[in-house]
């Protein structure tokens, strides 16, 4: 059976990809383009891009945990002008889309992001990191408060006309006000989730193992805790959604398709095995023609629940969340 | 440079204890011996499974480029190389390499500067598994017909690794053990000072724990020696990506985080921090 008929195009609103395939912020570099060849990506979305140059936390940033990686590097990037003259003419030399992560301390910073970047040729959207844990100003701040994240949206969307993603953190009691901000602030696409707080401590040396101490949390371990916040987004708002956190192989990438997300990232995955977003689309491919289907828009929310399931309950969702 | 790194599976095919705790291993491969420069390291998957997670970086310990064989010396600390060192024989073994810019040696791609090879001397020291990176380094040394002496440090006399082989080169292998149960009875920095000779210019390769690496940094700013460091860390990409492995270049005051895995993991004494 030949695969002529599998289309894995995807339509993120605007954002049209050839596949649902990403590699996520801060995963991904230059670099990788020495071991894949990623013109077969559906984008890259590129490490958090900031106004000015970061320098980043103090190592140790990295401790690898059961089935995850705890880091805290603190978003070190060269700054915006930087990635403009150096960053970007690499990146445009590969037929690949193009997804800037920006990251900012207030939201003149992200505002001002977006006005910059709005003129770039060779960048197809931008994704606002309003969920970074991992820096002082900025970041989970906005991310936390569905106020906050909707005067970073919509600061950033009077700013710029290429199509706008708000990237959300799992660190909220309820994700879905939040993506609803956004998504009323103007972010025609959501992804989720950015890494899941938390600490490591050396038994010998009472010491924090990160550097920073906290850090925030990727890999595996997250990936219930993604793909439930996906469902959940999915089952109140009509927008496109990237599934992101800990997937590693095409039947990860299924369930997020199932839980209610049009296109996937991977993260850790790509420390992992360079090759895994590749596999990835190779294996999606496979499974989409073995079930008869024609793309992963047949897979999307199609999780089938038993009549009484459990949902999650908060005071200002409950509403839409009964089956 | 342009890096000529690749995702491989290689085989792997010998197995040697060479202490208790300390496991030499072989692979067959076509492309990493021919490749590789002294310093550089691989990075690679200790279980073909997903536990544990991430990929671990080993200096590559020699090649052998007729035989199309590399080998690693693998130390059991952790649950990674533990792993690694149960694999069998003849099991293939994910990895990516050769990765990382590997000690300054005159080379024909630009990238280094030509040392003065003329009436040099050249100072090994290594604390432990610092001795990984090494054997390759004192073999180009000594096919250059250059004098290669080499200062290995360790606890005690049962993790004294790898002498016969260095002696087989013909360097001279010199060690110090903390406890005094071989060789001279201390750090091995301090064997440093006997080896500097004044008619001869000096150029110390280091690897091993940060304690001593400062020292020698130190002893080489002090001395005006040629000294490169290489740096061990713990990686999550190992190709630059993700920033996890940084040192400082620079000064206390003034510096600048590099990626040990990208920048190094050989770095030039005179720039760097060592915290």
């Amino acid at each position: 059976m030949g695969n002529n008929k599998i289309n894995l195009e995807v339509h993120l609103g605007r954002l049209i990809l050839k596949n649902p395939v990403l590699v996520a912020s801060g995963t991904f570099s230059y670099e990788y383009t020495e071991l894949i060849d990623i013109s077969k990506l559906g984008a890259v979305v590129t490490k958090a891009v900031t106004l000015r140059r970061r320098q980043g936390n103090r190592p140790p940033r990295t401790w690898e945990t059961s089935c995850g990686l705890l880091n805290s590097i603190g978003l070190e990037n060269p700054g915006v002008e930087h990635f403009l003259e150096k960053g970007l003419p690499c990146w445009r030399r590969w037929p690949v889309k193009l997804i800037v992560n920006v990251a900012g301390e207030t939201v003149e910073e992200y505002a001002e992001l977006a006005r910059i970047l709005d003129g770039a040729e060779g960048v197809d959207a931008l994704e606002a990191n309003i969920s970074c844990p991992n820096i002082r100003e900025g970041g989970i701040f906005f991310g936390v408060n569905p106020e906050m994240s909707y005067r970073v949206i919509s600061a950033m969307r009077s700013r710029t006309s290429k199509p706008l993603i708000a990237k959300l953190t799992p660190n909220v009691t309820d994700i879905v006000s939040i993506a609803r901000a956004c998504v009323e602030a103007g972010a025609e696409i959501l992804s989720l989730i950015n890494t899941l707080r938390g600490l490591a401590i050396d038994p010998d040396t009472f010491r924090p193992r990160l550097g920073k101490g906290f850090g925030g949390l990727s890999g595996p371990a997250i990936k219930p805790v993604a793909v439930g916040m996906i469902h959940q987004v999915y089952r109140a708002l009509d927008v496109p959604l990237i599934g992101i956190g800990g997937i590693l192989d095409y039947r990860d990438a299924v369930e997020f398709f199932l839980a209610g997300a049009r296109a996937v990232a991977v993260g850790t995955g790509n420390f992992v095995n360079p090759r895994i977003p590749l596999e990835i689309i190779e294996g999606l491919t496979k499974f989409l023609e073995e079930k008869g289907m024609r793309g992963v828009e047949d897979l999307v929310g199609k999780v089938r629940f038993e009549v009484g399931a459990t949902w999650p309950r908060f005071p200002r969702t409950e509403g839409e969340l009964t089956i | 440079m342009v890096s000529q790194a690749r995702l491989v599976s290689s085989t792997l095919i010998k197995k040697n204890w060479m202490t208790d705790e300390v496991v030499r291993l072989t692979f067959s491969d076509p492309h990493i011996p021919a490749l590789a420069v002294p310093g550089q390291f691989v990075f690679l998957r200790p279980s073909p499974l997903n536990y544990p997670l991430l990929r671990r970086p080993y200096s590559l310990f020699d090649v052998d480029e007729e035989k199309g064989v590399f080998d690693l010396l693998v130390k059991v600390v952790g649950v990674g190389s533990r792993i690694l060192s149960q694999r069998s024989e003849r099991e293939m073994v994910d990895l990516i390499g050769p990765l990382g810019n590997g000690f300054f040696l005159s080379d024909n791609s630009g990238q280094r500067e030509l040392l003065t090879w003329s009436d040099s001397k050249h100072l090994i020291v290594a604390g432990g598994m610092g001795i990984a990176p090494m054997h390759f380094l004192a073999r180009r040394l000594k096919e250059r017909g250059e004098e290669v002496v080499v200062l290995f440090g360790a606890v005690s006399r049962n993790e004294v690794l790898c002498s016969s082989e260095f002696q087989e080169l013909g360097a001279l292998f010199v060690v110090s053990t903390e406890d005094g149960s071989l060789g001279k009875m201390g750090k091995v920095s301090s064997l440093i000072p006997e080896y500097l000779s004044r008619d001869k210019r000096i150029q110390i390769y280091a690897c091993g724990p940060r304690g001593l690496l400062k020292e020698v940094v130190e002893l080489s700013r002090r001395e005006g020696l040629l000294c490169q460091v290489s740096l061990e860390e713990r990686m999550a990409c190992g190709l630059g990506a993700c920033r996890s492995c940084v040192c400082k270049v620079g000064t206390e005051s003034q510096f600048e985080y590099k990626r040990v895995c990208r920048d190094g993991p050989v770095f030039r004494a005179e720039e760097l921090v060592v915290e």
